[in-house]
């Protein structure tokens, strides 16, 4: 019973840090490309950072795996590094759908 | 995953990162270097042991030295006192200080940092231009293309060049007897260009009158340090020249004259250390790692499969065409990636197939430097000399720069075609 209390708990911390975590560092790519790079051009780097984001995720799972083999412990280490960079991922492919919709729209 | 399908990813992630500017470029090869290590040595492809060997240590000591070397003569005022000599002893005659000022870019970025002579060099036109009545704009563009013309003047001039010339062992005079010709011929046609489109027709205005008083010891600290600075620097270049008799490992001289000019010349070590630019050697370094491992992994074999094509053909023809290859990759990425990538690969093909390496390496030093002049990111000298003109207001658009530039910049690639095929043709090469 202590266990899987013990266990939620520490789910639940992670998931909060995963959250943090994420929030910022999405917020200071953000400010990065909104300060650094102006408008112009823009769409283009923020496309090119969302496949870089997919081929990171790729080889994220294989230096899990290359190391852990296909084990629970790896599966779980997984788990817990897609969370935190589900954080991450999920508003920049938001961010750029709205730059792209705020594009299509304008033409 | 296989090795090789994660170092292709791996790959592709860097060149994405490179083109985009998304991150700074040492941060890029850093990143490169770092997975290929995790992943190499997960693999089993290479030791910890090996990253050393991978590393090329001495080439990227060396670099570290001619940094440090090049911004101590900088440092100690030279090039701000011939540009200010110059411009007070030829300020009103018009076509000798543009036929000056373009030449001597050429030759100064043989000696010091592209960005430095932009630096220096921009400031000086500007200064020309409110005197000579001519068109500034065109001027800092021309110069900005030299610069990467000047990269090729010695082995140290710029860092493909340098990287070249350190892994194949080409001693200074081995490398001035190619790239001197290829240096003549190109500054003369440009100046030759540059005249008939932007200059032939005189001044803008009517020539202002007044002429400048400019005392050229004013931007000199210290003239001993100036004198002693300059002398040592000789010294380096008569000891590289030589070393390689000496049988003395480049990186060595270099420190040694490090050292030397720390301790005699007079100038601050402090602001040189502050003012070199270190990105350029985690860089290389970081991208050794990275080229290390794609070595090993075999995607650099992949890619060489592609080339094998090319280099079956008579040298007279592959090796301009190598040239053009490779002066098209570095328009959109830095041209020492282009090189670090493709240096191992021709080394490798030309073993196998038993041809002279010389004209593909001199394809790659002279395609990696003229290649950055297509566009204005490709060259950290071009960009410079574009940001110095917005400061004035002077903006220039991409395709601005493509009318202007083009002309000078295609015929420089072209020309440099031509000039590669007639060496290897006149067995020169």
């Amino acid at each position: 019973m202590i266990w899987s209390i013990i266990y939620a708990w520490a789910l639940m911390i992670i998931f909060c840090l995963g959250f943090s975590a994420g929030y910022y560092s999405y917020i200071s790519i953000k400010r990065k490309f909104d300060e650094e790079y102006g408008k112009k051009g823009l769409l283009l780097k923020r496309i090119i950072h969302g496949i870089v984001y997919i081929l990171l995720l790729s080889l994220v799972h294989e230096a899990i795996s290359v190391r852990l083999g296909e084990t629970t412990l790896s599966k779980e280490l997984e788990s817990i590094t897609f969370l935190f960079l589900l954080f991450i991922g999920a508003p920049i492919f938001v961010d750029i759908t709205l730059s792209l919709y705020k594009i299509a729209k304008k033409h | 995953m296989t090795p090789l399908t994660t170092f292709t990813i791996i790959f592709i992630i860097v060149i994405l990162l490179l083109v985009a500017e998304i991150e700074h470029r040492a941060v890029v090869a850093m990143l490169a270097a770092i997975l290929s290590v995790y992943f190499g040595i997960s693999y089993g492809l290479f030791s910890y042991s090996d990253i050393v060997e991978m590393l090329n240590l001495d080439t990227v000591l060396f670099i570290v030295g001619i940094l440090i070397l090049f911004e101590t003569l900088s440092e100690s005022g030279f090039f701000d006192f011939i540009g200010l000599y110059l411009l007070q002893k030829l300020g009103s005659k018009y076509a000798l200080s543009i036929i000056m000022l373009i030449v001597l870019v050429t030759l100064f970025s043989g000696f010091s940092s592209n960005i430095t002579v932009m630096l220096i060099f921009g400031a000086i036109t500007f200064k020309f231009a409110e005197s000579l009545g001519f068109d500034v704009k065109e001027t800092i563009l021309v110069e900005g293309l030299q610069t990467n013309v000047g990269g090729m003047l010695i082995p140290i001039s710029s860092i493909p060049a340098l990287i070249i010339a350190t892994k194949t062992h080409m001693g200074f005079n081995e490398f001035m007897k190619v790239s001197l010709p290829f240096i003549f011929i190109l500054t003369t046609i440009t100046v030759i260009i540059a005249w008939i489109l932007y200059y032939r027709h005189g001044p803008l205005e009517k020539r202002l009158k007044k002429t400048i008083s400019v005392d050229p010891w004013s931007a000199v600290e210290k003239p001993s340090s100036l004198y002693r600075s300059l002398l040592i620097f000789i010294g380096f270049l008569l000891a590289i020249s030589l070393g390689s008799n000496a049988d003395l490992p480049p990186s060595f001289i270099a420190f040694f004259f490090v050292v030397i000019s720390f301790l005699l010349s007079g100038v601050n070590p402090d602001k040189v250390f502050r003012k070199t630019d270190w990105s350029i050697p985690f860089f290389v370094g970081g991208f050794f790692v990275f080229v290390g491992g794609l070595e090993r992994s075999g995607v650099l074999d992949r890619i060489a499969e592609n080339l094998v094509d090319l280099l079956r053909l008579d040298p007279c023809l592959s090796a301009p065409l190598l040239l053009l290859i490779c002066a098209v990759i570095s328009a959109f990425i830095d041209n020492i990636p282009v090189v670090l990538i493709l240096y191992p690969i021709v080394e490798d093909l030309v073993q196998v197939m038993g041809i002279n390496p010389l004209p593909f390496y001199w394809a790659l030093i002279v395609g990696g430097n003229l290649g950055g002049n297509l566009t204005t990111f490709g060259s950290p000298s071009v960009l410079i000399g574009v940001r110095l003109l917005e400061r004035k207001n002077l903006t220039v658009s991409m395709a601005e720069y493509v009318k202007k530039c083009y002309p000078i910049a295609l015929t420089q690639i072209a020309l440099s075609m031509v000039i590669l095929s007639t060496m290897v043709a006149a067995g020169y090469l």
